[in-house]
């Protein structure tokens, strides 16, 4: 049992978080071209989104590491410092994704106060179609 | 004192910004004043990008500037060369012109402060985020720049006509993968590298190991820069999105929004991925083969459409298509070529778009059959229209000849028959489209240029506005009573910038040799192809 958690463990921290990060982000494209509901496509826009951040965030993972925090400008041990730029760089993309989502927010609210309907089907039936 | 000219590269992007943010705050206590200050911010920073590129010309030195006084690696980094310069200087310019376009139709469809001042605030947004792209050395700030722009172009054309709504929700999700695609690209050559500045990335991946992953970096960037710059078959966003828009901002969104990314896939694709392998071999057969694809596409979906922004929107596809082709090409004519197009096709497009935003003021006409005998209403917008259908055609004197020119010089000096053909049948394709409207505009029986529309000349346009229901708040807008006096077609703040669209096409015809020879070949030279 032990070893069969070992050996998982070994196999995510491998290739097999990426794979999960991957499958997260094909989940996120195919709803967003199946999915009729315009509610719908956005919520796997953002699964789409997520799925890059926890991409960036595994590949800045080191084991074993500590805070990237100096001491009075003394730099203790860096070498087992995690890499901090990649959290940085997604602090900055979810907060990009928060405003993406919101517009689209307000562009749907403003589609049902037009069609009366966010269903793509009903939309095109009535004419929004190109 | 600060030195200013040292800080001019941050100062094009800083004033727009400004503008942007400030402008609510100002307009709370007048009106109009926050308009004005976004038309100034727009000015200055057009000031401020002729006096940099002016420099550098002179110089021959790019310019390297240093945010927060961090080098790179470490900090971001701007750059400014002579091919950025000149697409700064465009950005710039049509931003400016079109801050200014946009005042009458405030007039003649008196908003609440809110949404005016709204409308200013992404105007401006949306030219901070272009000139960033263009401006910026480094891959993560350049994703933060392309979000900018894309979030104040949603705003833009979901506030135009009734189905902008719709059009800008489906430009919302493909803008969304496009970016996100970016991103990925991004994160595969920073764990492949280190290192998110370009100049430094090109030097990393000259000596990387991990190829497969570069590969898949730049499949992901060629994805992302193509859904953005509206390449073949990614355009689905395009049509609607661009036929749709605010008519005031469409100039903007058709003209310059796909040339920014345009110009990004050059720069990634010369500058960092230049030396990495099999990644250029692999750009040239796909860009090439989808450049032909859309140039074709885009210049036979043309003809079958009638409505005017519809044809000028699927032509983009196909002018889009000229400039992948001159990538694929890929020697220094090939890429002087993409580069004169990008600048050439941004004017005609953006003046062709002036012309159908001028059409839509006055008339509220927006299908070529309705354009009848409108030349002797409206004499200067029909020679702007003329003057930029010529060009995207290709005639000697005006600039689309010559970018098409260097284009096919670079291809027969590849011995590229195949491109040389494609660019003369496309350029056959839309003599057809466009010397249609032109015959349309000569040849039709006038049905709205009679009469002045603000004496009861009415009767036509509500006739139109039954058949074609989406013509809505278009057809309303043209209603109201003009504020403007009746001696001038149209009010002076459409005039100039119609006028400036056309004169800069004959000035970029005219200067093409000097534009090429001083200016794009020796930064082309020295920075893209060393």
């Amino acid at each position: 049992m032990n070893d069969i958690i070992i050996r998982l463990e070994v196999l995510l921290a491998d290739w097999g978080i990426y794979m999960l990060t991957f499958i997260l982000f094909a989940i996120g494209i195919y709803g967003m071209i199946v999915c009729s509901n315009y509610m719908k496509k956005l919520m796997c826009m953002n699964i789409m989104q997520v799925a890059i951040i926890f991409f960036f965030l595994t590949f800045g993972q080191k084991e074993g590491a500590t805070l990237p925090v100096t001491i009075a400008s003394d730099y203790i041990n860096a070498e087992t410092y995690i890499n901090p730029l990649p959290h940085a760089l997604m602090l900055t993309a979810i907060v990009v994704s928060l405003g993406v989502t919101g517009v689209g927010l307000a562009l749907l609210m403003k589609i049902r106060d037009i069609y009366g309907t966010i269903e793509e089907e009903e939309i095109t039936g009535k004419g929004g179609n190109s | 004192m600060i030195n200013i000219m040292a800080h001019l590269p941050v100062l094009v992007i800083a004033l727009p910004l400004c503008g942007a943010v400030l402008c609510p705050l100002v307009s709370w206590h007048h009106a109009a004043a926050g308009k004005r200050m976004v038309m100034t911010c727009l000015f200055l920073s057009l000031v401020c990008a002729v006096t940099q590129l002016a420099g550098i010309i002179r110089t021959g030195e790019p310019v390297h500037y240093y945010l927060g006084g961090w080098h790179p690696p470490y900090g971001i980094e701007f750059v400014v060369d002579g091919v950025n310069g000149a697409v700064i200087v465009l950005v710039a310019a049509i931003s400016w012109m079109t801050s200014l376009y946009s005042s009458p139709f405030e007039r003649a469809n008196p908003r609440k402060w809110f949404q005016s001042t709204g409308y200013y605030c992404l105007i401006s947004f949306l030219a901070v985020g272009l000139l960033g792209m263009s401006t910026t050395g480094d891959a993560f700030n350049l994703y933060v720049f392309m979000e900018i722009t894309a979030i104040s172009g949603y705003g833009l054309i979901a506030i135009g006509e009734e189905k902008g709504p719709i059009a800008a929700f489906r430009y919302l999700m493909a803008g969304t993968i496009g970016a996100s695609m970016y991103l990925l690209g991004v994160g595969f050559l920073y764990a492949a590298t280190g290192t998110l500045n370009m100049a430094d990335l090109a030097a990393h991946l000259e000596s990387a190991h991990s190829g497969n992953l570069i590969v898949l970096a730049a499949a992901c960037m060629i994805v992302g820069f193509g859904i953005k710059m509206a390449l073949f078959p990614l355009h689905g966003w395009q049509p609607a999105a661009h036929s749709y828009a605010h008519p005031s901002a469409d100039p903007m969104i058709a003209g310059i929004m796909i040339k920014v990314p345009a110009y990004g896939m050059l720069r990634f694709f010369y500058c960092v991925f230049r030396d990495a392998g099999p990644v250029m071999d692999l750009f040239f057969d796909v860009i090439g083969i989808l450049g032909i694809c859309g140039i074709l596409y885009g210049s036979l979906k043309a003809l079958r459409y009638s409505t005017y922004n519809k044809i000028l929107a699927f032509s983009s596809i196909g002018q889009v298509g000229y400039i992948a082709v001159g990538f694929a090409i890929g020697n220094v004519y090939g890429l002087a070529g993409a580069v004169l197009h990008i600048l050439s096709h941004a004017f005609m497009k953006t003046g062709l778009f002036y012309t159908s935003g001028a059409l839509k003021y006055k008339y509220g006409v927006h299908v070529t059959d309705d354009f009848g005998q409108v030349y002797r209403k409206m004499p200067q917008t029909s020679l702007t229209l003329i003057i930029c259908a010529l060009s995207m055609i290709g005639l000697p004197p005006f600039a689309g000849f010559f970018s098409k020119w260097y284009l096919a010089l670079g291809a027969i000096q590849n011995g590229q028959w195949y491109f040389v053909a494609v660019l003369i049948v496309s350029s056959l394709l839309s003599a057809i489209y466009f010397f249609r409207i032109i015959e349309k505009l000569f040849m039709n029986r006038a049905t709205v240029a009679e009469g002045e529309p603000s004496h009861g000349g009415h009767e036509p346009l509500r006739k139109a506005a039954e058949e074609h229901e989406n013509f809505g708040r278009v057809h309303i807008m043209a209603r109201k009573k003009h504020h403007f006096d009746g001696h001038s077609e149209l009010p002076w703040q459409m005039m100039v910038p119609l006028a400036l669209a056309a004169l800069a096409i004959i000035g970029l015809g005219l200067g093409n040799a000097w534009l090429v020879g001083e200016v794009l070949k020796p930064t082309l030279m020295e920075v893209f192809l060393a």
